[in-house]
């Protein structure tokens, strides 16, 4: 039929019209991603030769410093007799001078808004040492003397600290973000990220935070107080409030879409955003790492890092040890009741419950799934934890007998009332990718394989709320 | 209402809603003010240039989701001789749905990926719906049932892949109610370029789909060639509609309130509609995301809870005008 | 010019039956020819065939010396269908302007496209339904938009399926005038009908189409004689001059 003949061509032509637009698409990306490598290699060879610059910098001072170490301690020790040390006492001024001279010549040479702030202020400590020795009488000015001392040392050693900046990090996407100087405006999209936030020492420098960032507890009393800013939501975020706080750094995670495309955004501004992956375990860490290379803590960071790495390789040693001569109890995670949907493979959570000791029920499906009672007889987990909030452990066993019918009985945590309820903040800390992850991987073991912890089967109260294990909060 | 001075009204009320769009916003202190010292060439701080290329950005994006969809609707309505007809009908949303949760479940979810995969999502299920047609006759009732049953059958795939992603989904589930907030510049450009194109080959055609109104066989007697303006028609909307979806997500009821809009003021001849319709769904679109901005300033509402609203009254008018003829 | 519709040996088949077998014909202008015939003979799609808008599967058709193929035949000819095929959420004057096509190749409609538009109605006696959305029409006022259309176009060629179908008695009178006023201008009308009773009133010559077969053609006295349409039409008929009813009938006399 020429009808047909005619709708033919016309598909014809419409699938050579997508060939032609894919083909201009892939060279525009082409094209787009070989500008793009070029950008970036340009950009870490400016940043390298920062680097070494402020490096050669840092070395002259610290050899400046090492020499201002040995004067100023040797004044220490002849702080007795101070006439005879008066031409100590003025070389160390005619070297204070020469770091004042060094130090400004720092300043031209760096260039950093913040590390300028601080070489002034480290001036003025510098001067004002000088006029303290020009006035030095007696042993309690040399108490004084000492005491700047200490205090320039500080400075010092935080300079060496801002000398971090500009940082480089490569986030979960695979790009390497730059952070040119310490950021004093940071904006948190999700809880677990201020939990990372807070736990390395970076208070200070969040300004912004999303509507669920709820722990420490330092986050509501500064959203209350007015110090942070509360964003709105996280997953949806309204680009103009965070625009409103002109950050100069914002961190996200790798899984939500709309992160991705707040990064390209504000790219475009200048600012960086950084993705954190949050998928695994080890992501845990190494986010925590990065946060800490970006934010200048680095130190903290590590520090904190290394804790969780070994707190978890010992917890899942005494757990390997432990299930090698008791076996894996069967575990089914709901979390939800009506309709009752289950946690299966490829999710954190079953993750946790696999390093806790336990195998997870229903392993054989992927992702979160809402499943059906013989679903769950066929799974015949031995324990039961359920994460919906607002249910007590009671109420849960009953609504699951319900659901289940009278074969209840052959499941055998209904049946023997293994059923637990995990609520409130240690829910909280079950769900976030953040650094209570061993607190949460804790309670798992204590529900799932008690006598790890060192605890009795039956210690263990069906619900589990903060006051529970008495941890840190 | 006096046809000349509804025409007035719109064309000044689109650079003055621009306008109203680029002042208005969570950050009230870039206002009224800033868009001065844009006008008079003073320079700007970081931050007011970032926020009004933001809302620049997020002004085109709308106007471009109501220009594209308003023509299509139009188009469609013509060829489908049908007033209920809008973009959707023939499989496209679903379609582009289909592709961006696919790539969800993939793992590919990055802003570009989400976006070629609506394209190519919403142009498969539209071939598939094309296809049906040679089988059931390329005529107004089966291109319509074509699409109903298509976008049926897909969107409950589409729903099953939403329960099962419901750890994961919760960022498509944003997408499927349609939003500008998120729309980058390049996906702009690529958007726009088949929108105006098509637009323009339309424009082009409008002298034969005028005589469609006749009837397909006096049409044919007028020596136009039916099947193939509609195949362009179809093809055109298509296109324009994926476009759109794929930038903003599936907005709804901008195709079809807009050309009845222009139709009750300005008549039914398909050139002086084309261009009216298209103007009142820019305009519509624009205000529908200036009016969630002032109402949420920190909550991001999708448009499709503001445009649904628009479409309601126009329905009802629409019938109340059905009724009366019954009496005329 | 003057243009004769000149048919000779159609035949078309649809979707393999055979609707018109072996028809010729020749329709010269000045002259209403009108085809009647039972219901399924194949009248309209005779008239659609002229119309170029079903395909012949044999046979050829030349209106004014053209091919019916060639381009530029469409602006000589104008269609109007039996039922109402228009858009029901359109504007009469709108779907008068969209019957220019053709002949008025601007893109936006020029006044002549309305002078002409309102000329039509004023013959039609229509001009109080221009602005009315043509759903809201009744039947007969929807055939008289559907004549407009065709007449619009000032074609040289008129094809009108029924054109009588719908109307009341004074709408019949005044078609029946008009089509007798056009042929007199020179104008080619081929129409079909099924009102026997008023062929011979306004028609010049008539074609008896019985299974797509020509029966015979010739003036109206010829044509509608009581044995030859009984055969045909297979009903019995009565002379109204035999029987004892009135019958009323519109006149296209003045």
């Amino acid at each position: 039929m020429r009808a047909r003949i005619s709708i033919l061509g016309i598909i014809a032509i419409l699938v050579s019209i997508l060939i032609i637009i894919s083909s201009f698409l892939s060279y525009y990306v082409i094209s787009l991603s070989t500008r793009y490598n070029e950008l970036r290699s340009s950009l870490n060879k400016e940043v390298s030769d920062i680097k070494s610059s402020i490096s050669n910098a840092l070395d002259d001072l610290s050899s400046l410093l090492t020499k201002l170490n040995t004067t100023l301690s040797s004044l220490a020790k002849n702080v007795t007799s101070l006439r005879t040390e008066t031409l100590k006492i003025h070389d160390i001024y005619q070297e204070i001078q020469e770091l004042k001279v060094k130090l400004k010549e720092l300043n031209e040479s760096l260039r950093e808004r913040a590390t300028l702030e601080d070489l002034r202020e480290l001036m003025v400590k510098v001067d004002r040492l000088e006029s303290m020795l020009s006035n030095a009488a007696t042993i309690s000015d040399i108490d004084k003397i000492r005491s700047a001392i200490d205090e320039i040392r500080e400075d010092v050693s935080k300079l060496s600290s801002l000398m971090e900046f500009p940082a480089e990090v490569i986030d979960a996407s695979g790009e390497v973000v730059v952070i040119p100087s310490k950021p004093h405006r940071i904006v948190s999209l999700l809880p677990s990220v201020t939990e990372i936030l807070f736990a390395i020492g970076a208070n200070e420098q969040v300004v912004g935070v999303d509507e669920y960032s709820n722990y420490p507890p330092e986050v509501v009393k500064a959203v209350e107080e007015g110090r942070i800013v509360n964003i709105g939501s996280g997953w949806y975020p309204n680009i103009e409030k965070i625009l409103s706080l002109s950050p100069d750094l914002i961190i996200g995670v790798d899984s939500v879409v709309s992160h991705h495309t707040l990064k390209e955004i504000f790219s475009r501004e200048g600012i960086p955003l950084i993705l954190l992956p949050d998928k695994t375990l080890n992501d845990v860490i190494t986010s925590i790492v990065i946060v800490g290379k970006a934010t200048g803590h680095m130190d903290e960071a590590a520090k904190l890092a290394q804790e969780l790495r070994s707190e978890i390789s010992n917890l899942r040693s005494k757990v390997m040890e432990y299930v090698s001569t008791h076996g894996k109890p069967r575990v089914a995670l709901i979390v939800w009741l009506n309709p009752v949907w289950v946690v299966g493979n490829n999710t954190w959570l079953n993750d946790l419950i696999t390093l806790a000791g336990g195998i997870n029920a229903f392993i054989n499906v992927s992702g979160w799934v809402s499943i059906n009672p013989e679903a769950l007889i066929e799974a015949s987990p031995d324990i039961i934890i359920v994460t919906h909030t607002g249910i007590n452990s009671s109420n849960a066993l009953k609504m699951l007998k319900e659901f289940v019918g009278d074969a209840y009985k052959q499941i055998p945590a209904l049946r023997h009332g293994e059923v637990y309820c995990i609520g409130g903040h240690y829910l909280d800390a079950l769900i976030r990718p953040g650094p209570r992850v061993v607190q949460a991987l804790k309670i798992l073991i204590a529900i799932i394989n008690p006598e790890v912890l060192g605890l009795k089967p039956g210690e263990v109260p069906e619900d589990v709320n903060p006051d529970t294990f008495k941890m840190p909060p | 209402m006096n046809k000349k001075l509804f025409l007035a009204l719109m064309i000044t009320s689109l650079p003055l809603l621009i306008l109203i769009s680029l002042g208005v916003g969570t950050l009230t202190t870039v206002n009224i003010n800033t868009l001065f010292k844009v006008l008079l060439g003073l320079s700007l701080t970081k931050s007011e240039k970032a926020v009004i290329t933001r809302r620049l950005v997020r002004t085109l994006a709308a106007m471009i989701v109501g220009f594209g969809l308003s023509y299509s609707g139009l188009s469609l309505q013509y060829i489908l001789r049908n007033p209920l007809a809008e973009p959707y009908i023939i499989g496209l949303a679903s379609g582009a749905a289909l592709g961006v949760l696919t790539t969800y479940l993939i793992g590919l979810a990055h802003p570009l990926y989400v976006f070629i995969s609506a394209i190519i999502g919403a142009l498969a299920v539209f071939l598939i719906v094309l296809s049906l047609t040679t089988i059931l006759g390329f005529n107004p009732p089966s291109i319509i049932i074509a699409g109903i049953a298509v976008t049926y059958s897909i969107s409950s795939v589409n729903i099953f892949l939403i329960i099962k992603l419901l750890s994961k989904v919760k960022g498509a589930f944003y997408w499927l109610f349609g939003s500008v907030a998120y729309v980058l510049d390049y996906q702009l450009i690529y958007s726009s370029i088949p929108v105006i194109a098509c637009c323009l080959w339309l424009l082009l055609r409008s002298r034969e789909l005028t005589t469609l109104v006749l009837g397909d066989e006096v049409a044919r007697a007028l020596g136009v060639n039916v099947s193939r303006i509609r195949a362009e028609v179809i093809v055109c909307s298509a296109i324009s509609t994926a476009a759109v979806v794929a930038l903003a997500g599936p907005v709804g009821f901008i195709g079809l309130a807009a050309p009845w809009i222009a139709r009750l003021t300005i008549g039914t001849d398909f050139r002086k509609l084309l261009p009216i319709s298209v103007l009142t769904g820019s305009i519509m679109c624009i205000a529908a995301d200036v009016i969630i901005r002032v109402s949420s300033p920190i909550m991001e509402v999708p448009l499709t809870a503001i445009t649904s609203f628009m479409g309601a009254p126009i329905l009802i008018y629409l019938l109340m005008k059905r009724l009366g003829w019954s009496g005329a | 010019m003057k243009c004769v519709v000149d048919v000779r040996n159609v035949k078309v088949v649809l979707n393999g039956k055979v609707i018109l077998n072996d028809v010729s014909f020749k329709a010269e202008p000045g002259e209403i020819f009108t085809i009647v015939g039972p219901n399924g003979a194949g009248k309209t799609t005779l008239l659609k065939a002229l119309a170029g808008i079903i395909r012949i599967t044999s046979g050829t058709i030349k209106v004014c010396g053209y091919d019916l193929v060639s381009k530029g035949v469409s602006s000589l000819i104008g269609y109007a269908p039996a039922s109402i095929t228009i858009d029901p959420w359109c504007k009469v004057i709108d779907a008068l302007i969209a019957a220019r096509y053709g002949i008025s190749n601007t893109f936006l409609p020029t006044t002549e496209d309305y002078e002409e538009a309102y000329r039509v109605s004023e013959l039609l006696g229509i001009t109080h339904l221009l602005n009315r959305y043509v759903g809201s029409l009744s039947s007969g006022e929807g055939k008289l938009v559907l004549i407009a259309s065709a007449l619009v176009r000032k074609p040289k060629v008129l094809l009108l399926d029924e054109p009588l179908a719908f109307l009341d008695v004074r709408n019949q009178a005044l078609i029946m005038k008009l089509l007798r006023n056009l042929s007199r201008e020179g104008l080619t009308i081929v129409t079909t009908s099924h009102e026997l009773h008023l062929v011979a009133m306004y028609s010049d010559k008539v074609l008896l189409l019985n299974k797509g077969r020509v029966v015979t053609v010739g003036k109206p006295s010829e044509v509608l004689r009581r044995d030859l349409l009984e055969t045909v039409y297979n009903t019995k008929l009565i002379d109204v001059e035999k029987a004892n009813q009135r019958i009323l009938i519109p006149t296209a006399k003045d």
